[in-house]
């Protein structure tokens, strides 16, 4: 795991600190990790819930399919 | 306390039928799911994959996706996850042959069975195999009508 420094203002601390208290975070470390992933994961995903992820799929697929055949692949 | 199997969990990430059940019973029930799940649903990405129903692009979005937000779920206290443990191991193990299961149904079954599972939750193709095999937990389907699984859940 690497470390880096940034600088951010007081108010943006506060406003953190603050929902930091509200979800339940431990720290404002998790808070940051949490916000860069989302960044990523906003940034870098086709989709940003999982309804819209289950929606674009539905809308997909025609056939009706689910993990059997993945069962039967590696059945012994 | 609900047990969502793998392939409901793959339901509503992949737009099956009754994946939309399960988004709502995340958002209104506390679910449990062993941390086997997860490497089921990447199998099933990379399944999909080379069976050329989705893109590279999807595969790598949707193994992005899925992970982070079960990562999420479990933060948000709305999805646990199970130890795979050498106990619960054992106890699948010695459910394979009487029921004739599947490997990893075993593991689920079996991780059901020691969390006190009231219900277990399967797409079609694993009610169909399992409803008659197990008595306990119940075993229901997710494209149960919700207004039924809000009666079952409610006794």
């Amino acid at each position: 795991m690497s470390v880096i420094s940034i600088r951010i203002d007081e108010e943006v601390i506060k406003e953190l600190n603050n929902l930091r208290k509200l979800k339940g975070y431990k720290s404002l470390n998790e808070v940051i990790k949490e916000a860069i992933k989302e960044y990523i994961l906003k940034n870098k995903s086709l989709w940003s819930s999982r309804e819209e992820v289950y929606n674009y799929f539905k809308k997909k697929n025609k056939k009706v399919r689910g993990l059997e055949d993945i069962h039967r692949e590696e059945e012994l | 306390m609900i047990y969502l199997e793998a392939s409901a969990l793959w339901a509503m990430y992949y737009g099956e039928p009754g994946g939309d059940n399960v988004i709502w019973l995340l958002n209104n029930y506390e679910c449990y799911t062993s941390e086997w799940s997860i490497l089921e649903l990447s199998r099933a990405v990379s399944k999909r994959y080379n069976q050329g129903e989705i893109t590279k692009r999807e595969a790598d979005a949707l193994n992005i996706f899925i992970l982070a937000d079960i990562e999420k779920l479990t933060r948000e206290n709305k999805l646990k996850l199970t130890k795979v443990t050498w106990n619960l191991i054992k106890k699948a193990y010695h459910l394979i042959f009487p029921l004739n299961l599947y490997a990893s149904d075993a593991l689920h079954l079996s991780t059901a069975l020691h969390y006190k599972t009231k219900i277990m939750f399967v797409d079609d193709f694993h009610f169909t195999r399992l409803k008659d095999k197990i008595k306990k937990p119940k075993i229901l389907s997710i494209t149960e009508n919700k207004k039924n699984i809000q009666k079952i859940l409610s006794k």
